[in-house]
Parts: structure tokens; sequence; C-alpha cells
């Protein structure tokens, strides 16, 4: 059984440097007076050397003890943080059941149960819009035409019975040429057809 | 210096009265001269900034007007103001921690930086001043002892400052007995002017009151370990009876279930040891203290064992014995064997044995009587009464052979008494112990905060 080792202040000599206490500074101490000691038991060929030495521990024992405590005050703040960290996480995403969403720069995120969602390209948007416009404009000179005829501007009621209809490429031909020659607006619309 | 030795050769053989005279008359002639030497070191400072003679010491921040002085000059004295004394008993007593730099590195500094303040008193021929620092030191130590009197540590450590003040007291009395192993420089810092044997025995008084506490401190500590680590707990494998009490390695010194083991009592020996030897402990008083103690674990145990009919069996005997084995190792490790402890443990040692022995016939009567000197009829009965076989083969001991025992012993005159007297401390004594350190080396470290100290 080995009863001297566990207490024995010369340990503190093989310790770490980052992991000494004060009490180590200590024992320390200890172990150097006794060794000064053993050179002058009056002390007095080393008594300068031995208050230089008491100087520079009692320096020691103080940043060993300021380490420490900012060691301590470091982890605590360390731990406050980290808490305050997860705190804030789950706070900002309650509804998805996911992890963290990572949306880099210049993204959308897009919940596909909203029924407002985005849906359509830009060119099929595009398309529409001018699909749209020809169909008013083509509706307009075909009530103007109407208005012509029923107030007896136009006589002939047969062309005013004109198809608007878009989707029969030769009936268009034959409407849109005999409009033409009608009436004034059916000129100025005669570009109107691509 | 040799004219100093001369003065002062000459001065020990003159009348008080004269003495005193002479002695000033020597001061005003130093304090002028040293004046001279001031005004002169003054002017030559600015031109020899690089050379300074290699006795000389640092400038001590504290004082920047003081012009060092080569260590031979000092005599070893730290003068005070009268209205500091408050701070200095607070500083150096009051609120001085037993464990730091200054105190671990140089053991006693504390009794001697008061008693050099003692000195300078006594050499201004100041009775009051010398009075009054002699009181706050008494009356702020037992201050100390009432507030934090069950901390091991500071019991310790006033125990051996104060004993370190008390050879002071006597190492510079003047008294030839006490002169024996000083030097000629110490010899010439004796106390000039009172004779402070009285104090000293108030002092004595005090170091006594402080080793009763200090030994009551240890023994609190202890008490809780001594029947679980020398009793209970179970180290030797397979020798338990039929109802094993846990069998554990001994490795770690608190078990499994928070219990205390022998190697817990071992480690606080130890560690009473070095904190002892740390404080500058006189070791003539560190082997009292360990005799003591040994003494409480005997007698604790001993008890237990007489009112305890699972503890009276041969393999607890068994036990009991190695453990005593490993109580004495420790002592030869820390060299105590000659300390009387050992000694201490020989009624308990002799109740082990007891427990093992053949306990029939009349020869083993006889063998018990004689071996048995330690314990007491009483004891020896009561260990055979509640002695308990561990198995079915072996038989309790007969009434017949208690008998026996009795007879034998009936003429043996001692106290009818069964157990021992744990309360029981022996007297201690200060065995006088010099110091070879010399007072004038003494500096004061910072850390100590008596900066209004002045070195003389």
């Amino acid at each position: 059984m080995e009863f001297g080792e566990e207490s024995s202040p010369a340990l503190a000599f093989e310790k770490n440097a980052f992991e000494l206490t004060v009490e180590d500074v200590y024992d320390i101490s200890y172990v150097i007076g006794r060794d000064l000691l053993k050179i002058s038991s009056t002390g007095e060929e080393v008594s300068d050397l031995q208050f230089r030495i008491v100087r520079v521990l009692e320096m020691f024992e103080t940043l060993v003890n300021k380490y420490n405590l900012s060691v301590e005050e470091l982890k605590m703040e360390r731990d406050n943080l980290k808490a305050e960290l997860d705190r804030i996480i789950k706070e900002g995403s309650p509804s998805s059941g996911h992890g963290a969403q990572q949306t880099g720069a210049n993204q959308v995120v897009v919940d596909l149960n909203d029924p407002n969602r985005p849906r359509f390209t830009m060119q099929e948007l595009k398309e529409v819009l001018q699909e749209r416009n020809q169909l008013k404009a083509q509706l307009m000179v075909a009530q103007e035409e109407i208005q012509l005829y029923k107030s007896g501007i136009l006589p002939q009621p047969e062309p005013a019975m004109a198809d608007v209809d878009l989707d029969t490429p030769a009936a268009k031909e034959d409407s849109s040429s005999t409009i033409n020659e009608k009436t004034t607006i059916g000129k100025l619309f005669s570009f109107r057809r691509k | 210096n040799n004219r100093q030795q001369q003065l002062l050769a000459q001065n020990l053989q003159l009348p008080p009265e004269a003495r005193i005279e002479a002695s000033l008359q020597h001061e005003i002639t130093r304090l002028t001269n040293e004046n001279l030497v001031r005004s002169q070191a003054l002017m030559m400072t600015g031109q020899t900034e690089g050379q300074t003679s290699p006795g000389q010491m640092v400038e001590e921040p504290i004082h920047p007007v003081n012009i060092p002085r080569r260590e031979k000059d000092f005599q070893g004295m730290l003068e005070y103001k009268k209205e500091d004394e408050m701070k200095l008993v607070k500083n150096l007593i009051l609120e001085l921690k037993p464990r730091g730099v200054a105190v671990n590195l140089i053991p006693g500094l504390p009794a001697y930086i008061l008693f050099m303040c003692l000195r300078h008193a006594d050499y201004v021929n100041d009775d009051q001043k010398v009075r009054t620092l002699l009181t706050s030191t008494i009356n702020s130590i037992k201050k100390i002892l009432k507030k934090r009197g069950d901390d091991f540590e500071t019991v310790s450590f006033w125990l051996a400052n104060t004993c370190r003040f008390l050879h002071c007291l006597k190492q510079y009395s003047g008294e030839q007995a006490f002169m024996k192993h000083n030097s000629v420089r110490q010899n010439e810092h004796c106390l000039s002017n009172f004779d402070l044997a009285e104090y000293r025995q108030v002092i004595s008084d005090l170091a006594i009151q402080i080793y009763q506490q200090l030994v009551k401190c240890m023994e609190n500590i202890l008490q809780p370990m001594i029947v679980c680590g020398m009793l209970e707990h179970e180290t030797i494998q397979g020798v338990s009876g039929v109802k094993p009490t846990g069998l554990r390695k001994r490795t770690s010194s608190i078990a499994d279930e928070g219990t205390y083991t022998l190697d817990s009592i071992v480690r606080q020996l130890s560690a009473f040891h070095s904190t002892m030897c740390q404080h500058g402990t006189d070791p003539e008083l560190i082997k009292q203290v360990v005799k003591q103690l040994f003494y409480i674990i005997g007698a604790v145990t001993l008890n237990n064992l007489l009112l305890r009919k699972d503890m009276c069996s041969w393999s607890k005997g068994m036990q009991i014995r190695y453990n005593v084995s490993q109580l004495e190792e420790w002592l030869r490790d820390k060299g105590l064997m000659n300390c009387g402890a050992k000694e201490t443990l020989e009624p308990l040692i002799q109740a082990a044995q007891l427990l093992q022995v053949k306990k029939k016939t009349d020869e083993d009567a006889e063998a018990i009587c004689t071996m048995c000197h330690a314990l007491t009829t009483a004891q020896i009965v009561k260990v055979l009464n509640l002695y308990t076989p561990v198995n079915e083969f072996e038989e309790r001991v007969s009434v017949a052979f208690i008998r026996t025992i009795q007879t034998r012993l009936r003429d043996r005159c001692e106290s009818p008494q069964l157990l021992m007297d744990t309360k029981m401390i022996y007297p201690v004594t200060f065995p006088f112990n010099p110091s070879s350190l010399a007072l004038e080396t003494i500096q004061i470290p910072t850390s100590l905060n008596l900066g209004f100290l002045t070195r003389v």
C-alpha cells in the first residue's frame, strides 16, 4: 500500500500548467521552502533568493487564481449562450416538424398547401395576357359594327352579321375582307390579324 | 560590525540603567552616521546608476525613500507605530489564511514576525508596547480558535506558530539554558530589557489549550471512520464467517455504498501528518499527536468489539490484526515507530489474539492470562462470553473455562471498568526546539499586507 503518494505536495510539479490550482501553488511553495532550508538552515546565504521566490510565487498565485476564475466565467457564459440558442431555435419553427431549413440567397420558401401560392411561369403569363388583349380588341370592333348597323349607318345587314369567330380561319378571311371594305373602323383595324 | 559586537559585550556587563543609556547613546551615534551616509548616497545616486554593490538589496517599492541597506546591517527587528497594532494582529492573525505562498514557504513565519515586533518594542524599552502586543496576540489567537475551532487546518497552523513563538521567547530570552544552540548573531538578538518568563507560561498554557482542541478536531474527523474501517469492512477474502459483511477490494478508500475502509483511515492520517509538517509543527509534537490518535482509534475499536457479538469471531480477530499491521506499516513509513503509538494499540491487539487462540484447556487459560496483560479481567471475560464460533464444528467458550480465567486473574488489582476511556488525552509537553533561522534575513512578503512594518 502506498501511503505518501496521493497527498504528496511534490505532485503539483508534475501537473499541466493549465490545470494548476492555487492549492498546487501552495504545495509548490512548501517544497521549494523545504529545499531552500537544505541549502541554508539559517537562511543567510539564500534569503534574498528566498524572498524573491516568495514574490514570484505570489504573482503566480494571483495569475493561477485569475486564470481559473476566467475559465469558470467563460464556461458559464458559453453555457448560457448555448441555452439561449436552443431556446430560440425551438421558438423559430413551431409548425414544421422538420429541422432547420436552409434557405440560400435569393430564394423563396413556398408552402405547397397555400392556395394562393405562385403557379405559373412568366412565359405562360405573357401568352395569356396577349391572347386576352387580342380578344378584347376583336370584341370592341364587333360591338362597334353592331352599333353602326343598328343605327342604320351601315345599310347591309348581312355583312353586319359577319362572324367574329376566330376559330375558323376560312371564315375569318372572308369576313375580314368584307368588313375591311365596308367599314372605316374595319379599315382602321385591318392590321389586327396576323 | 565588530564595533557593535564589542559595544554589546561591554553593554551586557553594565548595570541596567547604564546599559539603557549606553545603548541609547550608541543608537544616537548610529543614526547620525546613517543620516550622513544617506545624504551622501542621495547625492551619488544620479551618477552611479549602473553600479550596485553585490550585497545591496533591490529597493523595496513600499518605502521609496529608504536607501536599501546591506543584509549585515539589519538587526532582525520590526518597527511599527502603536496605532498600527490592531492592523498588525488583524492581518497577521485574525485574517491570515493557514495556507498561502509565504506561510508555506517559510513555516512559522507569523511567529517570527510577531517576535521581531516584540524585540523592537523591547529594544526601545517600551513596556507598554510589549504588554499590549503580547496581550493582543494571545487574545487574537484565542479569538480565531473560537471562530474557526473546528477547522483542522486553522487549529494546526496556530498550534505550530504558538509553539514557535514560545520557542523564540526562550531562545532569545538571554537565559543560558536556552542559548546552547544559538549562533553569535542570535545571541546578539536576545531581549535586552524585559524578562518575559511569566508570559512564556501564559503562552505555554495557550498552546496546551490549542493542542486539546486539535485533538478534538481530529477525533471528530476520524470518528465515523473507525468502527467501519477497523471492524466492519472486510478486506481479507475467504476469511469471513457464515454471514459475510461483504467482500470488497481495498483500492478505493470509500467503498461503493459510501462506507469507510481502513484505507480511509490511513489516508486521513496521512493528510493530518502532511498538514502538520507543512505548518512546521515540532516533530516531537507530531509524535505526541499521532500517539494520541492511535490511542483513540484503539479505544474506540476495542469498545465497539466489547459490545457486539458479531465482532467476536476468529475471522474478525484475523481482520483486526491485519488492520493493525497496516497501521504499523504507516507508522514505519512516516518514521514514527518510536512515538509510542503502537503501544497504545496493545489492548486491541491482545483482544484480537484472544479471538484466535484456543480456549479449551487449562494450558490455554494459562497462555491467555500471560498474553492479555493489557486487558482487564472484565474485558477478557466479556470477549470470551461474546465469542461466536464461525461454524458448527466449533463450540462456544465453556462457562468453566471462563471461571478458570477469572480465578487465575483474581489477584490483579485493576479497575472493574469494562470500556476504555476514549476521551482521555495524554498530557502534552513542548520540548524546547530552537530554530537556526537568522532573524535579520526575514523580509515581509507583500501578500501579508504588512507594509506598515519597517525592518530595523
